[in-house]
């Protein structure tokens, strides 16, 4: 193993710790292979194994790793896949079962057009050929039966709503838990990274005069440490409605701005810093970036559209976005 | 036989009594007379900072940067604790093998 695949195995392999702790650890076997004159391709120790080291580190940190390691990989999957494929088959089965109702009106609404056939030719020998009460007898069918059918529709309607609730339920691992809304504001004295692992509803990011975040909403963490701002959704409820959904919106300073998103549903919507690395693993939902000058977008699985100025597109831009999976769609403007 | 990662830590803080020391040397230092992988001493230096039984502080060399560990007040008194609690260990398991 090279000098390279061990710092980045153990880079992957810590990734659930805090950014700065993860540092300090490669800073040390930088600084070891350093002493040993090792170049970034030569090989290091046998008996150095980075899977046992961030094993250890992290059973001391109580971090499950094993347990969250396999919940995350599934939601990855889940995410580029999972997601998409019980969306569409669920659209696919509203089309269906719509079709269906659709067809049942057709045999009522025959029966019930038929008469009206003679009027459009003559008006008043029509009446001699087809009986005035038939006609009513037959709207009044057409209209118990849809008086009839109305309920039986909406019940099928909320059955295949519940349906695809309990899906997303299940696939997202979300409790439904009793929760308390929260909305309060704070000021950060710098703020250089921002670390998303997972986020559920709207995300702001602005530049202005201070560094600050404000928060709305029931169910996510946020942690800021010398200038590092660690966010997570944790009790995620189902019942996403204009009370209980989540807004973060943050405001920074710096021209130099880091942002790593790891899973992300909703929305992002955000002004840009001169200087920056955006990183996005998974993403569902809608991506707004106002951009000052110019962009250099890198992108792998996505399912939807990107718009965008093909002038923005710069290749030695200063602003790499890199977005790796996603289902949604990406605008990029240009801010002034 | 290998050394618990416990005992270890003693090692460690031995070492470093006498002296301050960087990672690179510290493991030499303590390879020499025990034999551990080298995958475990950073996660011991790790513990041992966390316990605040070690302090760190950095120190240039050549151009790059080399981090030095401390041993702290409370590491010395934790250490002299073991020595007592270790040499008791040790004479009763003597006493049984002799």
């Amino acid at each position: 193993m090279t000098r390279k695949e061990f710092l980045t195995i153990l880079d992957k392999e810590l990734k659930i710790l805090p950014y700065e702790e993860k540092i300090e650890v490669l800073k040390y076997y930088e600084e070891y292979f350093d002493e040993l004159n090792l170049d970034k391709n030569d090989d290091v120790p046998n008996n150095l194994d980075p899977y046992k080291i961030s094993r250890e580190i992290l059973n001391e940190n109580n971090i499950k790793n094993l347990n969250k390691k396999n919940k995350f990989s599934i939601f990855d999957n889940i995410m580029t896949l999972g997601i998409a494929f019980p969306i569409l088959s669920i659209i696919f089965l509203v089309f269906f079962i719509m079709i269906i109702i659709s067809l049942l009106f057709i045999y009522p609404l025959i029966l019930f057009i038929r008469y009206f056939m003679y009027l459009s030719i003559d008006f008043y020998e029509s009446f001699d050929k087809v009986n005035n009460l038939e006609i009513i007898k037959y709207l009044l069918i057409f209209l118990i039966f849809i008086l009839i059918a109305y309920p039986i529709i909406k019940f099928i309607l909320k059955f295949i709503f519940r349906l695809f609730r309990y899906f997303i339920i299940k696939i997202l691992n979300i409790k439904n838990v009793e929760e308390q809304y929260v909305n309060k504001i704070e000021y950060f004295e710098d703020l250089r990274k921002i670390n998303i692992d997972l986020f559920v509803g709207k995300l702001i990011i602005k530049k202005g005069n201070e560094n600050s975040l404000k928060y709305t909403g029931s169910y996510t963490n946020y942690e800021q440490k010398n200038g590092f701002l660690n966010i997570c959704s944790v009790k995620r409820n189902y019942k996403i409605n204009r009370k209980n959904y989540e807004v973060i919106e943050i405001i920074y300073t710096n021209d130099n701005l880091l942002l790593e998103i790891d899973k992300i549903v909703g929305n992002l919507d955000m002004e840009t810093p001169k200087y920056s690395n955006i990183s996005i693993m998974s993403m569902v939902g809608k991506v707004e970036f106002k951009i000052e000058n110019d962009i250099f977008i890198l992108n792998k699985n996505i399912i939807g559209k990107i718009k965008m100025d093909n002038q923005l597109f710069n290749n030695n831009s200063n602003l790499i976005v890199d977005i790796k999976n996603m289902i949604g769609k990406i605008d990029i403007k240009k801010r002034y | 036989m290998q050394l618990t990662s416990d005992i270890l830590e003693f090692c460690v803080l031995a070492n470093l009594k006498k002296e301050d020391l960087y990672g690179y040397l510290l493991t030499q230092k303590v390879q020499e007379k025990v034999n551990i992988s080298e995958s475990t001493l950073y996660p011991v230096l790790r513990r041992l900072q966390k316990k605040g039984f070690l302090i760190t502080y950095d120190k240039s060399f050549q151009g790059r940067n080399r981090r030095y560990y401390k041993i702290t007040e409370e590491g010395i008194k934790e250490l002299e604790d073991f020595i007592i609690k270790w040499n008791e260990l040790k004479k009763k398991v003597e006493s049984f093998l002799n």
